[in-house]
């Protein structure tokens, strides 16, 4: 296995010391299978210590290593170095606020993940058992529910950085996953809060949070399901306007 | 302790010149500029009708002028490009299932080519005949 | 947070991109080739065009696919004026009102045109 040396610029802000971020400049001798989270390491374990950033399965199941690499939101274990002859430039993902280095703010994230009650709002009492359910049902939503938190999609859209209320793809998505279980009947609780201003209605379908998607959730699709869901009960039950006892 | 003291990057107004895609997206956006001009003319147009043959043959010299046709060209080109954008998205938003499995997003889309295509056959055929 | 009227704004959208992309290409098509000559010289005679209008349900079609273009066009417009930057809230409200009221002006007059016409 050959090595050869990759420049990497990395995006720093130290909060205590810094009034903005600058770029720092590495040199890194990567190995031909290394990914961008290897080089990070490398970094951290032998050229600077002080560098932050977040990561943990490096096998993309965790979500955690979201980092825009060129200008691009990836996942710093699944994107290799050998893709960029020319080496890489990391910065903190887009749109979200930056704590320290590559390290994003994720608190308003997880906030918009609970306003959108992912959970199961059953009809009625549950079954004796369990709940029963048929593939086709099970399909409906699934893809859906692969969701994993990594908040590319956010780095992503637009409108994420020019409405700072919007609630955003991945906890739209989220959403879209419980009103389409055939176990739920809470779409109207929902729609309580995806409907609203800073709902669905923000989203101009630029497609780019699906298109960035290591999932393949496809959020953008998923909003526009809702736009029309919603849509169609505004007009057919207008009635149906506030929540649902 | 850690300072906590969080930056946030301010987004300019030209953050849609950034990357290929969000200009793909502007100029998506920017064809209901044309459209809208051109259904605003069209509304002009039946106005003319309205008032009669001399108005309505103003209306088509207009039409046949060289701005009127450059216009035109712009519309159509632009009309395409929503056309293209369009149908590719169609699928997304409204999944269809037949028969309990998942109708596939490009029959989708090609069922929405042809009826543009039957649509403006139709149209040529009505001002042939 | 209440549930937002957008749908009102947002099927209008939705119906005349449809209409834009299923018959506007055909539409533009049609009066290009004619205003290049390259169909029958009647082809967008007065005749002709005020006998399809003319008749309920041509002006009931002609109508419904020039109205929902307008809206269309008006909202997309809106919201690309907003993702260029229009954000403060007084020129929000300017913007809306300005693009939706053109709409809205354009189709009383599209409204009259055709009755005109019957």
């Amino acid at each position: 296995m050959s090595e050869r040396m990759v420049r990497i610029e990395v995006l720093r802000y130290r909060p205590e010391t810094d009034d903005e971020p600058t770029w720092q400049g590495y040199d890194v001798p990567c190995r031909d299978d290394w990914v961008v989270l290897d080089a990070l390491n490398h970094i951290k374990d032998h050229l600077d210590g002080t560098l932050s950033y977040r990561w943990s399965c490096h096998m993309a199941v965790c979500g955690s290593c979201g980092v825009m690499i060129n200008g691009e939101p990836k996942l710093g274990c699944k994107t290799f170095l050998r893709d960029y002859p020319d080496g890489v430039r990391i910065a903190p993902l887009e749109n979200l606020a930056i704590e320290r280095d590559l390290v994003v703010d994720m608190a308003g994230f997880g906030d918009r993940l609970a306003a959108v009650q992912p959970y199961l709002m059953p009809r009625g009492a549950a079954p004796a058992g369990t709940y029963r359910q048929t593939p086709a049902q099970l399909d409906r939503f699934q893809q859906y529910a692969m969701c994993i938190n990594c908040l590319l999609c956010y780095a992503a859209c637009p409108q994420v950085g020019l409405n700072p209320g919007y609630l955003g793809p991945a906890a739209l998505a989220l959403a879209h996953r419980y009103d389409l279980d055939s176990r739920d009947a809470g779409r109207d609780r929902r729609a309580e809060v995806t409907a609203s201003e800073n709902g669905v209605w923000e989203c101009t379908f630029v497609g780019e949070c699906s298109a960035v998607c290591p999932e393949s959730v496809d959020p953008a699709g998923a909003i526009q399901q809702m736009k029309l869901a919603c849509s169609l009960d505004y007009v057919l039950h207008p009635l149906r306007k506030g929540a649902s006892s | 302790m850690n300072t906590t003291r969080p930056y946030v990057r301010p987004v300019p107004w030209y953050w849609w010149l950034r990357r290929p895609a969000y200009v793909r997206y502007m100029l998506r956006e920017l064809t209901c500029v044309p459209i809208g001009a051109w259904s605003g003319w069209l509304v002009y147009g039946l106005v003319s009708l309205a008032r009669g043959p001399e108005a309505w043959t103003g209306f088509t010299d207009g039409l046949a002028s060289a701005p009127g046709i450059a216009f035109q060209i712009l519309v159509l080109a632009s009309a395409a490009y929503h056309a293209v954008t369009w149908f590719n998205l169609a699928p997304r938003t409204m999944p269809l299932r037949l028969g309990g499995r998942r109708v596939p997003a490009a029959w989708i889309t090609l069922g929405h080519y042809a009826v543009a295509a039957v649509v403006a056959l139709a149209l040529l055929v009505m001002g042939v005949v | 947070m209440a549930r937002s009227r957008k749908p009102l704004l947002w099927l209008p959208f939705a119906a005349g991109g449809t209409v834009a992309a299923l018959i506007l290409p055909g539409l533009v098509l049609l009066t290009l080739l004619a205003s290049l000559g390259l169909l029958p010289a009647d082809a967008l005679s007065y005749e002709r065009v005020n006998a399809v209008v003319g008749h309920w349900a041509g002006a009931a079609v002609t109508f419904a696919v020039v109205a929902t273009m307008l809206w269309h066009a008006a909202h997309r417009l809106r919201m690309t004026l907003q993702d260029l930057g229009v954000r403060a809230t007084a020129t929000r409200r300017l913007t809306a009102r300005t693009c939706y009221g053109l709409a809205a002006a354009a189709t009383l007059m599209l409204a009259a045109a055709l009755v005109a016409i019957q």
